[in-house]
């Protein structure tokens, strides 16, 4: 039986974000009540409460740690338009002997005019780097020019893919090799249709100096809720993540003998349909052997790696019991629901319905 | 949130919506400060500086019926109106407010093109707010600039009641619905005002509702409850029951203008922002933090808000000159596209979810939302559904799929032994290691990378293919010996020395790799070739060579046209240290089998498995020679140096996100790639300040020159000067003897010179002798040498000082 450890995060609202730093010894939260909260673990492993501050005029969508280099700097993005760069002051210690921590806001960044909906610091090598994307479809690239000085984030570049745009990842990659730009992909949540693409491949032009949408993978084409590049760990290809309305994992491949244009293969290297709903995350464990999911039917799965293929190889429920009976019977008693509205929405006055 | 709301736009009344509306209805005369709807919410009017015009509401858009200004103008028409309100009885009369200070009356009804039926000259200033009663049709109530209520009776035509605040003005005046009796004014310091019409003298209560104007108020239509809009950028909804109590406070983002409840929904609103936020949001005022629903695509922020008698058309009026019906259809549900999940994994494999508590009960809409009908007695609101529980799975028995990898890594490289054997038992040891751990493939390709490269069997292979004389067999029995006494102290002998070399490495050192294969670029692969000396630089196990004389060597063995030396080196080496490793030199052994083409296949295989410490680990305990062939640019299937560094990076990468500085250091100084190796030698300065006046140490001395002291590192116990291995606080630059400091700080927190600093060697001492990983953040021990302050110590250099520093104590 699985034990879950619950924590009791005391937000007010929903939390949308939940975050590792770099060494996993620390976590943030955020949520629609608009205040972040950071936990750090003890010798025991439990998670306690550490910080927690109103941090936005809107609910939090996401949360996201720099590299412990920078010192200890989180991001957010909100509901509000604005991303912030917070940092942990270390006072000095007061009276108990304790030392005082406390964040403080560094830089506000307001150049979204609607909602942020998703905000990651790029890889290290590039220093410090920050990329937001918001709901009308623009990716923008902020850059700290001293790291020593968080409160300058001039914004560097934007890009607008047209999309709303709902979540971001960074390919992390660690040194040239195979892969010579900078590159993010960016999801759309954009429900209006299904024909378009979901998922842009966006990469940075060393000789035009410009970031540029470069590819838009064609086999997604429902509305993607979160994407995340797998640790490169080495390989000879890229994993990507994507959470729809199932669980992907597409595979960038370099091309060799490619000179000019978007120089890799996208290949649907797996997808599992077992959530039988909409799948709003997707994480890998820190090798990229492992993937978690999770859906509307509130299990994650795991989904393991074997030479070519994946398979799952757990299910977590989030408390023990059985999950919805079974998907396809949830999947069904929705179907029925939605049967019932059609006919009523056939009644011409609404009025004139007399059931409560 | 699945809303309710979307099921149930098919039963409102625009299910056939085709027209999209999303620019409005332009008005060509301006912006409109105000509208409002006739009793059948059928007919619009819209009032502003030069605009006072009638428009049918019809599906997709808006028809004129009549404009009001025009025929002749006099001056109350030709002044701007600030607001203007509909009859709720009679449908053909309207009011307007101007900024004149007049409250004008009019009667559609009237055959002439002038409309205009009364004019009230009773403000002296702008008057911001008109209402009629709500069942009373002759009554008309007016807010003004000049800070009072008055109350006209539409049949008197004459002096009205006036209630007077003393506040500055009046902003917004509503009639409540519950009593006939009873109006809120809000005004803009920040107070309401209850009254009662019939007692013109006081009001029944004043309350102190916001920081700022209130530029709006309405009640709720069945509750005792009235929301105030401020420039406070807060929305606040009272009961006013009995004493007012604010019971619902939303704050947003930008001053707040508008608020008008929605119809049969208890908990809903509406607001607009008077400057800033262009979009129109609907709130549930038991979720103050997001918007309900949002109207967000306008250009311009709303001047004026009115719900179209039904939950799913609101009106607005845009200051950009337009005039939109809003559907709530057509509304941005910010929660409903928000991902209401988290996840994330640790490098250990804990994984962290958050997910709505009611998940599955979300799915299931609410028929009776539906309903239109029901009043907002039953108007069944949808129960929020406002917590997320968080849970962390650690279960080794499920999720030992997340938690195996981690553990994994770690054991390996604190476990693999890397260097200081012979290929051939690196490998075994290797291979038990991993087979210890569970991994069974990295177990087999350890064990043929033993078979295929360990060098006794290699000796036997040699033996039986080759007969020509071979320098290796002079070395075997040396090397056999070796082997026999090969324990754990030689390896301890081989690492001591080799960590004296590091630490004093030099330029020189990167530099061996691109030598060698430099030179055997120009070999190729004339192996046959080569002589005993070339050999002889070749043979660079990762053994217990010291680096340093390696590098005194090189360039003497690299030179072919001094022989004489070359072989001197050699002698030196064969007597100093053990056999080489491997000695290739038949290249009829490549003729016949090349087990690298294999060997690459399996590194890349496990790369792409994920598990790049295998990889990395087995290049380390390869030698340059085998390494060598491996990268071979000639062979098609070579390993690309760039590929390799690539996988350092990922690797040291993996070490440092698991706090294994000690095993990055070995890993870093193992590479022999001299990008890796450059790593090494960054950010290599620690900084000092004097122990007297705590200014920084500017040049390479232990001399201060801010308080001419000589002595800045004076062991604050003893009081001498310290030689050698030092601690030294960051904080208050005070510090000592290695092992004074261990000794005051196991009882005391506080600096020993009675600075009041609590010092971080509390920190740091305990770091060292409990933990063994000892951070790079935390880098304290420098030695201080007489003529050196500023030190290199790398991150593998600390490692080595701190392992200095144990042993001392």
């Amino acid at each position: 039986m699985v034990e879950a450890h619950s924590i009791n995060a005391e937000h007010k609202d929903l939390i949308h974000d939940v975050a590792f730093d770099y060494y996993g010894e620390r976590m943030a939260t955020c949520s629609t009540d608009q205040f972040v909260k950071v936990w750090d673990q003890d010798e025991q492993g439990n998670w306690n409460l550490t910080a927690s501050w109103k941090a936005h005029s809107g609910s939090v969508w996401k949360v996201t740690w720099a590299h412990p280099e920078f010192g200890q700097v989180l991001a957010t993005c909100s509901f509000d338009r604005t991303a912030a760069i917070w940092e942990e002051i270390i006072g000095e210690s007061n009276e108990g002997g304790t030392l005082l921590r406390h964040w403080v806001r560094r830089a506000n960044l307001v150049d979204s005019r609607t909602s942020v909906t998703d905000v990651k610091f790029g890889p290290k090598s590039f220093g410090l780097i920050l990329a937001t994307c918001s709901a009308d479809g623009v990716m923008r690239i902020y850059e700290a020019p001293d790291a020593m000085n968080l409160a300058q984030w001039p914004l560097q570049h934007e890009v607008s893919l047209k999309n709303p745009s709902s979540c971001l990842t960074w390919n992390p990659l660690l040194s040239n090799f195979r892969m010579p730009n900078a590159m993010i992909a960016v999801g759309s949540d954009d429900n209006s249709n299904t024909t378009n693409s979901k998922v842009f491949i966006c990469e940075y032009n060393e000789v035009s100096r410009r970031w540029a949408k470069t590819e838009s993978v064609a086999s997604v084409a429902h509305p993607v809720h979160d994407m995340i590049f797998a640790p490169n760990m080495g390989r000879s290809f890229y994993l990507l993540a994507v959470a729809t309305n199932n669980v992907r994992i597409l595979k960038l491949k370099p091309l060799t003998d490619a000179t000019s244009g978007f120089p890799y293969t996208i290949e649907t290297a797996a997808q599992f349909d077992d959530h039988y709903c909409t799948v709003w995350r997707v994480a890998w464990n820190v090798t990229g052997t492992v993937l978690a999911s999770s859906g509307d039917d509130g299990c994650v799965r795991l989904w393991k790696s074997t030479v070519d293929t994946w398979k799952c190889v757990g299910v977590l429920k989030r408390d023990g019991k059985l999950p919805q009976p079974q998907s396809k019977t949830a999947q069904s008693t929705a179907q029925n629901n939605l049967t019932r509205f059609f006919k009523l929405g056939q009644i011409t006055h609404p009025s004139e319905v007399h059931w409560h | 949130m699945r809303s309710p709301d979307h099921p149930c736009e098919i039963l409102s009344p625009e299910p056939n919506m085709t027209i999209s509306n999303s620019k409005g209805y332009i008005l060509h005369e301006g912006p409109a400060y105000s509208l409002a709807l006739n009793k059948e919410h059928t007919h619009v009017v819209v009032a502003g500086r030069n605009v006072f015009k009638v428009f049918l509401i019809e599906q997709g858009g808006f028809k004129e019926c009549v404009n009001l200004r025009c025929g002749k103008t006099s001056s109350v028409q030709s002044s701007s109106s600030m607001d203007v309100a509909w009859n709720p009885t009679d449908d053909n009369v309207l009011a307007t407010a101007t900024t004149g200070g007049a409250v004008v009356t009019w009667n559609l009804n009237r055959s002439s093109r002038n409309k205009q039926e009364h004019v009230f000259y009773d403000h002296r200033r702008t008057v911001n707010k008109v209402t009629f009663h709500c069942v009373e049709p002759n009554l008309l109530m007016s807010g003004s600039q000049d800070g009072t209520i008055k109350c006209f009776d539409l049949r008197l035509k004459e002096a009205p009641k006036t209630y007077s605040s003393d506040s500055e003005s009046i902003r917004d005046v509503q009639f409540s619905p519950h009593n006939s009796y009873v109006f809120a004014a809000a005004s803009e310091n920040g107070t309401i005002q209850v009254w009662d019409t019939r007692k013109a003298e006081k009001c029944l209560n004043k309350f102190s509702a916001h920081n700022g104007p209130v530029f709006s108020c309405d009640w709720h239509s069945e509750l005792q409850y009235l929301a105030t809009a401020s420039r406070d950028k807060t929305i606040k909804v009272w009961n006013v029951t009995n004493k007012p109590v604010a019971e619902y406070t939303i704050s947003t983002i930008a001053p707040v203008g508008r608020v008008k409840w929605r119809p049969y929904r208890r908990y809903h609103l509406a607001s607009s922002a008077l400057v800033l936020d262009s979009a129109i949001n609907v709130w549930d005022v038991r979720r103050p933090f997001i918007p309900y629903a949002s109207f967000a695509k306008h250009t311009d922020v709303a001047t004026c808000i009115a719900w179209k008698g039904d939950p799913f058309v609101l009106l607005s009026t845009n200051r950009d000159s337009t005039l939109h019906q809003n559907f709530i259809s057509e509304a941005d549900l910010p929660l409903e596209s928000a991902n209401l999940q988290g996840m994330a994994i640790n490098r250990d494999g804990d994984l962290v979810y958050c997910c709505p508590v009611n998940l599955s009960k979300v799915e299931v809409p609410k028929p009776k939302e539906n309903s239109r009908k029901t009043s907002t007695t039953t108007s069944g609101e949808e129960e929020l559904n406002t917590s997320s529980e968080m849970k962390v799975f650690r279960d080794p028995k499920i999720v030992t799929y997340l938690s195996d990898d981690a553990e994994c890594i770690q054991m390996c490289a604190i476990q693999y032994k890397l260097r200081g054997r012979s290929i051939g038992e690196l490998c075994e040891h290797n291979a038990n290691v991993a087979s210890s751990v569970g991994r069974p493939t990295v177990f087999l390709l350890w064990n043929v990378l033993r078979i295929l490269y360990d060098r006794i069997s290699l000796i036997s292979l040699k033996e039986d293919i080759m007969s020509s004389s071979n320098i290796e067999s002079s070395y075997d029995d040396d090397g056999e010996d070796r082997a026999g006494s090969s324990s754990d102290e030689d390896g301890l002998k081989a690492d001591k020395q080799n960590q004296l070399g590091d630490f004093y490495f030099g330029d020189a050192e990167i530099d061996p790799l691109d030598a060698e294969h430099d030179q055997y670029d120009c070999l190729g692969l004339q192996m046959d070739s080569k002589t005993v000396e070339e050999d002889n630089d070749w043979e660079v196990p990762a053994e217990s060579i010291a680096l340093r004389h390696e590098i005194s060597h090189q360039p003497i063995v690299d030179d072919p046209y001094m022989p004489e030396l070359a072989s001197v080196s050699n002698k030196m080496n064969n007597n100093n240290i053990s056999a080489p490793l491997l000695r290739i030199t038949s290249p009829a052994k490549f003729d016949a089998w090349n087990p690298s083409e294999i060997v690459v296949e399996a590194l890349r295989h496990h790369v792409d498995q994920g598990d790049v410490q295998t990889a990395v680990c087995a290049l380390i305990v390869l030698s340059d020679e085998i390494r060598n062939e491996l990268t071979n640019p000639k062979r098609p299937w070579h390993l690309l140096h760039d590929e390799i560094e690539c996988w350092w990076l990922n690797y040291l990468e993996l070490l440092k996100q698991f706090k294994l500085w000690s095993c990055a250091t070995t890993v870093i100084q193992l590479s022999r790639i001299r990008n890796i190796l450059q790593l090494h030698r960054t950010s290599t300065s620690v900084y000092l300040s004097c122990g007297w006046c705590s200014k920084g140490l500017t040049r390479s001395s232990r001399h201060c020159y801010n308080c001419q002291h000589s002595e800045c590192a004076r062991c604050a116990l003893c009081q001498r000067i310290v030689r050698g291995m030092y601690a030294w606080c960051r904080g208050c630059a005070h510090g000592g003897h290695i092992g004074h400091m261990k000794q005051w700080f196991m009882e005391n927190k506080y600096c020993p010179t009675g600075c009041g600093h609590m010092c971080e060697h509390y920190i740091l001492c305990a770091d060292v002798f409990e933990n063994s990983n000892f951070g790079v953040h935390t880098c304290v021990f420098v030695t201080i040498n007489s003529d050196n302050v500023k030190m290199a110590p790398t991150m593998g250099l600390k490692r080595q000082e701190t392992t200095k520093a144990t042993e001392i104590l």
